[in-house]
């Protein structure tokens, strides 16, 4: 549970503030869904459709609150490969999602693959803005200097530049957490989002209810937290974005 | 008041003082501080920084 | 159903069934019963039905179907003032009154459909104003216009046009203003034309207006003045002489502090900040100085640790507690958390010799010095030390006292936050007056001193009880220069009692009669003529307290042993004496605006008149009588009480007007025809100085302390985490060095008495967590103690609130611009007020009628119409 919390949370937060906002799921473990309460046993999702030669577009869904989102969907580890290899031609993203042709207030929320992959880096280039979850800790200090992806985005000077930085899973109780997020502040003060998302609780429970953490529990500190992160995003982006 | 926001910003604000410079000095000495402790950082950072500066020797 | 119903109920009592059949139509009754649910919310007494019955039957006689429910409904609603159920006798006179008002004043409810047109009283009264107001907003406009176009043509050309010449021409009118005598038509003719002119430009802001307001004032108190001292002096008999000379020193005493009081706070600095060098390695080295003696350790602790909190390069700063109590606690607190502990063996000069004592023993190049309650943000060195850097020859900073609690005034008289504080005026505006005249003060706190001339003056100055003034005068002899920067940096306690209050003042006095007498500022060497006039001012302003107790017994003189003060007809009296009084409560009122309210100052100085009356005296005679006395900061009063001892001399002032009062009426029915006139304005001024006399009461009436560390009110999102990980949004409602009162946002998570739990509290993007224990649950409001600190948490709390450097900068934002009419009102109550506090002191004999009277009064406010916002009515 780390980018498809987040984003749940921050899609569900972007509709309360009255936005348009669709979430697309990229990553193959396809969990995002089980926060909009999608049944854990239906297997529909984009992936599936363009294995079966369908139009990717039918997996949309809309949950109870109005979201719409589209799950991966369960997929074989062959069909993955395939997938990969044969049928996500370079630009298909962007292709697929101009054809669409969405409008500009429209968010789209991309949840993308921490592994590299040809869809991945499809997605990076595509998005206008990438937001890079990270956790307070030393583990991801060193991989924020030294890691493929890293590499990848350091190398890229626009994909540096609309990288965003969010801090998440910090431990309210933990010392080195708080000075790890004074460090990652000194290295990134203007990247980095000066709202930090917390290790609550709240969190687990509502993943484990289906739901968002700003439904399940409305007041907690996490849920107020989320509100921030979306308001600041909307006071200084109005569209689209990966993670 | 408002506790997330900077309160210097604020009190800067408040007064409509524009440029001034306000250096965080505690803040700063507290990173350095943070930086010496843990073993780990301090290889990365130093690492980095030593990277860094030969980068720019060799754009130079 | 209904009509079932009533036949089964008639059938109980047959005469109400007949009643019901015969009179009524079923569809009658059923609307009479629906009507008397809405009308009633409970029993009805047979007046009540009566009535409720009577506006039924209107109802239904001239109300439309579609609108009764509503007008039921609101009936109730605008009178809430009276039980429709259980009318008394004086109701129906409380209802005509109610709906007089809301039909004629307030007519912004929903009964305007109704009542619209009973308006008229409300257009007449508007018609009656607007022939007043339409020419002074005419003139209004006019003067914005004419001081624009000054403005403009100053700000074009300024070879040509010297603002500065045209002021000289004024001010010479003015002197020809001042000399020449009139009769009472062209006096009349006079006033007004000034009065005008003022309440025209007043509502302008700029510098040009408050110089007009502030010539005005000064005309027309010289005038007076000159009046009174060429026309009126009575020299009758010995008595009368020596009365009116005695009223007219007074008078003149007063002149003169508010011309030195105008050229003081003509032009206010306000110096912003000035930065510092890029590079922290030219930073000058800070010494932080904390003298004490006797106060409570806990608050010398959080000062201690807001000072380690300032930014400033660490190497550069050093902390310094100056105990002059040897308290073996506060050493090891100080060596706990690694700061200077200087104590000791003796405590000659007190303050100044303490903190000469710690000059010897360092050596930073400024000394930055906090009394023990004041506690300083973080960014304290860095908004002031610029000006160091800038000005070589600064050798002063001083920046405002704040007080976060109520002083003695603010909370016996229930105006914290409301009225704008003693403090206020001179830290909002005299210090910022004296800085353009390079003569600000030294105030003892919350200054940044240069170490090099105060070694040349020989430390800080021991001679008189207030050595910070002395200080700042000796360095300005010297030719070194001070600055004041209003911008609060540093908040503390303010005294908690009255008596403390007084105790303070009665040395500040004088410490400043000292000064006066061994190093009078109007003497000797150094000084310019503006810095002297400043000092002069400061000085001679403790001296009030005798003239303000003549003006408290004037008109006693006349009243009591028959001697006119004043030689000369009422009218005149009038004519010179109201546009004075006036026009200085114009100009003071545009030029202090938010720091003093109008009338106030009578209050604060009616209070200490008696007790720096002779300690000034006697300094003045002999400076050397006297010692120090600490100000007392941090106690508790525990129950509420009238503070009989410090009030005697008020009660004795109170009794001699009231001697005073009870001769006027004999006067007034017994006295010649002539006199009438004379003796109405001496029984106002009586009645006047009772009203004042009656608010130094009010505040002696010292009332209860709820905490003894005092809660400071914020409005701030902060962090709860449960023991089981859970975390909850909150809103902090206020704080305290101990701990905190939070507002949960819903019920949906409870917690327990003593529940531990972790608070989260965020600075910028900084985010702190303290360990706290939950002392009070009330509902949604929690109350929460810090349990445990360690040294390093306890820095982190104080870094998060008292260590803000935005902290206190919204404080002055809650305060209006003063409004004089409705300042007056407030004295008015306030004065009030002191004499329902006595009553309470008074034997059950006497306190009878006053009980009574007070029923009276109570029963009269029941007929006072009430005003109906429109939420209140939600159909």
């Amino acid at each position: 549970m780390g980018s498809s919390t987040v984003i749940a949370n921050l899609a569900r937060n972007l509709h309360e503030l009255d936005q348009d906002v669709l979430v697309i799921d990229l990553k193959s473990n396809n969990l995002l869904r089980l926060h909009f309460n999608m049944d854990w046993c239906n297997p529909n999702g984009w992936a599936l459709n363009v294995i079966n030669d369908q139009p990717w577009f039918n997996a949309g869904f809309k949950c109870e609150f109005g979201i719409s989102f589209m799950p991966f969907g369960r997929i074989t580890y062959e069909n993955k490969q395939c997938l990969f290899n044969e049928k996500i031609e370079n630009n298909w993203l962007s292709n697929q999602l101009s054809m669409a042709n969405f409008s500009d207030k429209k968010w789209i929320i991309l949840n993308v693959e921490s592994e590299l992959n040809n869809l991945s880096i499809q997605a990076l280039n595509y998005a206008d803005k990438i937001i890079r979850v990270i956790e307070p800790q030393a583990t991801c200090l060193g991989q924020f200097y030294d890691s493929i992806q890293s590499n990848y985005l350091s190398n890229n000077p626009s994909l540096h530049d609309k990288c965003l930085y969010l801090i998440n899973k910090m431990m309210p109780l933990s010392e080195l957490d708080h000075e790890m997020s004074l460090v990652f502040k000194s290295l990134i003060p203007n990247q980095l989002i000066p709202v930090k998302i917390h290790f609550d609780e709240n969190i687990k429970e509502a993943f484990a209810q289906k739901t968002t953490v700003n439904i399940y529990a409305p007041n907690s500190g996490t849920a107020k937290q989320f509100r921030t992160l979306a308001t600041w995003l909307m006071l200084h982006f109005s569209h689209k974005g990966a993670a | 008041m408002n506790y997330e926001k900077n309160d210097v910003d604020e009190l800067y604000k408040s007064l409509g003082i524009k440029d001034y410079r306000y250096v965080e000095i505690q803040e700063n000495e507290e990173i350095i501080q943070i930086i010496n402790k843990w073993a780990l950082v301090k290889e990365i950072i130093n690492f980095c920084s030593e990277s860094q500066s030969s980068q720019e020797v060799k754009t130079k | 159903m209904i009509l079932t119903d009533l036949l089964q109920r008639g059938s109980k009592y047959p005469l109400h069934q007949f009643v019901y059949w015969i009179f009524l139509q079923p569809q009658v009754s059923q609307d009479w019963l629906v009507f008397k649910k809405n009308y009633f919310h409970q029993k009805p007494e047979t007046s009540g039905m009566l009535f409720g019955f009577i506006v039924f039957v209107l109802l239904q006689l001239y109300c439309h179907d579609s609108k009764r429910l509503f007008v039921t409904k609101s009936i109730q609603k605008n009178l809430p003032h009276v039980q429709l159920a259980k009318l008394t006798f004086a109701d129906p006179l409380r209802m005509l009154i109610q709906f007089t008002w809301l039909a004629s004043i307030q007519s912004a409810t929903p009964y305007k459909d109704l009542l619209a047109n009973l308006n008229f009283f409300k257009n007449i009264f508007s018609a009656v104003s607007n022939v007043f107001f339409y020419p002074l907003k005419f003139l209004t406009e006019l003067t914005g216009e004419v001081l624009a176009n000054i403005e403009f043509s100053a700000n074009s050309n300024d070879g040509d046009f010297k603002p500065h010449i045209y002021l000289i021409i004024i001010f010479l009118l003015a002197l020809v203003c001042l000399t020449i005598p009139f009769n009472i038509s062209s006096q009349l003719v006079f006033v007004f034309l000034m009065w005008f002119v003022a309440m025209s430009i007043r509502t302008h802001n700029g510098y040009l207006p408050k110089l007009i307001l502030v010539i005005l004032s000064l005309t027309l108190s010289s005038r007076y003045l000159f009046w009174r001292a060429t026309a009126t002096i009575n020299t009758d008999s010995s008595v009368d002489t020596v009365t009116s000379l005695i009223l007219f020193t007074a008078e003149f005493y007063t002149w003169l502090i508010l011309l030195l009081g105008y050229f003081q706070i003509a032009g206010p600095l306000q110096r912003k900040t000035y930065s510092l060098p890029n590079d922290t390695n030219l930073w000058p080295t800070v010494d932080i100085f904390i003298p004490t003696y006797n106060e409570d350790i806990g608050i010398v602790k959080t000062t201690t640790i807001a000072a380690i909190n300032i930014d400033w390069p660490k190497d550069k700063i050093k902390i310094y507690i100056l105990d002059d109590g040897n308290r073996h606690a506060l050493q090891d607190f100080a060596n706990e958390i690694h700061v200077g502990y200087i104590s000791r063996t003796n405590n000659i000069h007190a303050k100044a010799g303490n903190i000469n004592n710690a000059m010897q023993l360092t050596e930073g190049e400024y000394l930055t010095i906090f009394d023990c309650d004041h506690i300083p943000v973080r960014s304290f060195l860095q908004t002031t030390m610029g000006w160091f850097i800038r000005d070589e020859k600064l050798a002063l900073i001083q920046t405002p006292h704040h007080f976060y609690s109520p002083d003695p005034f603010e909370r016996n008289l229930n105006n914290f936050k409301k009225t704008p504080n003693e403090n206020s005026l001179f830290y909002g505006v005299v210090q910022d007056g004296n800085d353009l005249w390079n003569a600000a003060f030294f105030c003892g706190s919350c200054a940044i001193l240069k170490r090099s001339p105060l070694t040349e003056i020989g430390g800080i100055a021991h001679e008189t009880v207030t050595e910070d003034a002395h200080t700042a005068l000796k360095l300005h002899r010297k030719g070194y220069t001070s600055a004041y920067i209003n911008i609060i940096q540093a908040a503390g306690q303010a005294t908690e009692s009255l008596s403390a209050h007084i105790g303070q003042r009665i040395r500040w006095s004088r410490g400043m009669a000292q000064i006066f007498r061994i190093d009078n500022p109007l003497l000797g060497k150094g000084l310019k003529i503006s810095q002297r006039l400043c000092y002069a001012n400061a000085m001679l302003h403790f001296f009030g307290g005798i003239p303000r107790l003549i003006f408290l017994i004037a008109p006693l003189a006349f009243l009591i042993i028959h001697a006119y003060i004043i030689h000369a007809p009422t009218v005149e009296i009038l004519l010179y004496a109201l546009p004075a009084i006036i026009h200085s409560n114009l100009a003071n009122s545009y030029m202090q605006g938010k720091h003093r309210y109008s009338f106030w100052s009578e209050i604060y100085e009616a209070v200490l008149a008696w007790y720096i009356a002779v300690p000034t005296t006697v300094a003045l005679f002999k400076p050397k009588v006297g010692t120090f006395n600490v100000t007392a900061k941090g106690g508790l009063i525990k129950d509420e009480f009238f503070d009989l001892t410090v009030s005697k001399p008020y009660l004795m002032l109170i009794s001699l007007n009231v001697i005073g009062l009870i001769f006027g009426v004999y006067r007034f029915f017994n006295g010649p025809d002539d006199e009438l006139s004379t003796v109405i304005i001496n029984v106002i001024w009586a009645i006047y100085n009772l009203l004042v006399l009656g608010g130094a009461i009010s505040v002696a009436q010292e009332t209860k302390q709820l905490r003894l560390h005092h809660r400071i009110d914020v409005k701030t999102d902060i962090t709860l985490r449960k023991k089981s990980g859970h975390l909850l949004s909150a809103k902090m409602n206020n704080f305290s060095d101990a701990g905190l009162g939070v507002q949960l946002y819903s019920d949906e998570v409870s917690f327990d008495k003593n529940e531990s739990i972790h608070v989260l509290i965020s600075r910028g993007d900084r985010e702190y967590i303290f360990p706290a224990r939950i002392a009070s649950v009330n509902k949604l409001y929690i109350g929460i103690i810090l349990d445990n600190l360690t040294a390093n948490q306890k820095q982190n709390f104080i870094k998060c609130n008292y260590s803000r450097s935005d902290a206190w900068s919204a404080w002055e934002d809650n305060f209006d611009v003063d409004k004089p009419l409705s300042s007056f009102l407030d004295i008015v109550t306030v004065g009030f007020k002191g004499y329902v506090v006595l009553t309470r002191s008074i034997p059950r004999k006497i306190t009878k009628y006053f009980i009574k009277g007070r029923t009276f009064l109570f029963i009269l406010k029941t007929f006072y119409p009430r005003n109906i916002h429109a939420d209140t009515i939600n159909l």
